[in-house]
């Protein structure tokens, strides 16, 4: 079996959540198994990973987890991986992902990857891909042993409607007590989080600094190129460079649009 | 206060990306090797300011062979006490992990330091299997750590689209981000102390490495650029809306 843990936010299931699915749907089809979601919490909407390949969702509930520590979340998604007798993890390569993938490799002994990029190929054993060194090479591992814990770089797989919803069962497992106090959670309301976009805009210097991101964030997220790569960001426009580029903040709004790692469309002129 | 933090040698950030015939290891010659700037500029440097505030030792730790010894002595240079290397080429941060928990459980550290990731692998996974093998809390990702106390540390950890303010009892597994502190360069002094700082070379002990890479591949070549006249802003939507597919 494959085992997704999916995030969610708000009692909403995440985007990233349902790319993990589809991509452990795949993952399992790949396998021979079957594949089902995990999640921790409550979330309105869990049956709808059904849609997206899970042939089961199990939900995991208990005021201990309304808070996010690494060290109770490891505990609760192994023994539910033992107990459903799972053979891979997948999690979403988001913050709380890092901080649970190293820590569930080491409990479950299990080959680990992060941020792999792409659906796993199996013969005898698992082979993931996954970009290195910044984003300049690929690098295909082998997973040596009988489980895997990986976690999927957001954007790099599509969801996927394959299915229906399917009914979602309680597990009950033991939650230990945590040793992390959240004092407070500060997160940036109304705009669209860089892991979740869909489309990225890569700000370049001829935008100076996010007083003048305005002119490209309509609906979207403005950020740094560096901060785009760590988030595995895909499909990204550059905006104007720093070389031959007469538009400058303040001037009226004539950025070029010019794709950096696609084909590249060099014009000046007026934005749309 | 007893601090520990873990570095990895990894190649310069302006380094050209080459792999030998094979296509499974670095192509190691030209290639200048630094210590993670994660766990240089952050890491390291945190752990010597609470040092320098607190008192205590800043022990190095690092996994591999004696070409990694430059790396620690610059870090001595930066201002840490002593340095451990376990004499092994990791394949895998699991391997390393243990190599390293092994040695941590013996002595009583109070903070473990280490980069959020190596800029080489991009894994960030150490952080998490160290805290999982020393069954202690980990944090990842921290762009700020302050001691409330001896026992305890509040924390800042980059989340999407924001922050979490923490409180966590010591000992404790940290991951640096940007922001935990400002890189150090060794002075003239610090160099000079480094040669007598103690360097122990300890052997490995057994253990499986469970994932290895099997090829690296180096990504296709840029495609040419298309110049669209200034006249036929029409054709250039079309060609980001049908070919680059970006809207």
């Amino acid at each position: 079996m494959v085992i997704v843990l999916a995030e969610h936010q708000k009692g909403q299931v995440k985007k990233s959540a349902l790319e993990a699915v589809t991509f452990g749907a795949q993952t399992a089809h790949a396998m021979g198994v079957s594949c089902a979601a995990l999640v921790i919490g409550q979330v309105a909407d869990a049956a709808q990973l059904g849609k997206y390949g899970a042939s089961k969702v199990y939900v995991v509930e208990h005021p201990s987890l309304s808070v996010f520590d690494p060290q109770v979340y490891t505990a609760v998604i192994a023994a539910a991986f033992q107990q459903l007798g799972a053979k891979v993890l997948v999690l979403s390569h988001s913050a709380n992902g890092r901080a649970l993938l190293g820590r569930l490799a080491a409990r479950l002994d299990a080959g680990s990857v992060s941020g792999v990029n792409a659906v796993p190929v199996f013969n005898t054993h698992l082979e993931v891909s996954k970009p290195v060194f910044s984003g300049k090479a690929v690098a295909t591992y082998a997973i040596k042993t009988s489980t895997a814990v990986l976690s999927l770089t957001g954007n790099a797989v599509q969801p996927q409607v394959i299915g229906t919803e399917v009914p979602v069962e309680v597990l009950d497992l033991p939650v230990p007590a945590g040793k992390i106090t959240v004092k407070s959670v500060n997160r940036q309301e109304g705009r669209v989080s860089l892991p979740e976009a869909e489309l990225v805009v890569s700000a370049g210097r001829g935008m100076k600094g996010p007083e003048n991101w305005g002119i490209i964030r309509p609906g979207g997220f403005a950020g740094s190129n560096y901060r785009v790569f760590q988030a595995g960001g895909r499909r990204r426009l550059a905006a104007p460079s720093r070389a031959r580029r007469t538009n400058r903040p303040g001037d009226s709004p004539q950025p070029i649009y010019r794709s950096r790692h696609f084909r590249r469309y060099s014009a000046p002129g007026r934005c749309q | 206060m007893k601090i520990l933090v873990c570095v990895s040698k990894t190649p310069d950030t302006t380094t050209r990306i080459a792999f030998n015939a094979a296509g499974t290891e670095l192509d190691a010659s030209g290639v200048q090797f630094i210590m993670n700037p994660y766990d240089e500029w952050y890491a390291l440097v945190r752990a010597i300011e609470i040092q320098e505030s607190k008192g205590g030792s800043v022990t190095l730790i690092n996994v591999g062979d004696d070409s990694n010894d430059a790396i620690l002595r610059k870090g001595l240079a930066i201002g840490a006490t002593d340095a451990i290397r376990i004499n092994a080429r990791p394949a895998s941060a699991l391997f390393a992990a243990r190599q390293i928990a092994a040695i941590a459980k013996k002595e009583s550290y109070d903070l473990i330091f280490l980069g959020k990731e190596s800029i080489d692998f991009n894994g960030s996974e150490m952080g998490g299997m160290l805290a999982e093998l020393l069954d202690l809390p980990f944090v990842s990702y921290a762009n700020k750590l302050e001691l409330v106390d001896d026992r305890t540390a509040a924390l800042v950890r980059e989340i999407e689209g924001g922050t979490e303010e923490l409180e966590v009892g010591l000992p404790l597994v940290v991951s640096a981000a940007k922001g935990m502190a400002e890189q150090r360069i060794p002075n003239m002094r610090g160099i000079m102390m480094a040669k007598s700082k103690p360097l122990q070379v300890l052997e490995p002990i057994e253990v499986a490495d469970p994932v290895e890479v099997v090829q690296f591949v180096l990504p296709g070549g840029k495609s040419s650029v298309k110049m669209v006249d200034a006249e036929q802003m029409d054709e250039l939507v079309r060609l980001l809306h049908e070919e680059a597919k970006a809207f």
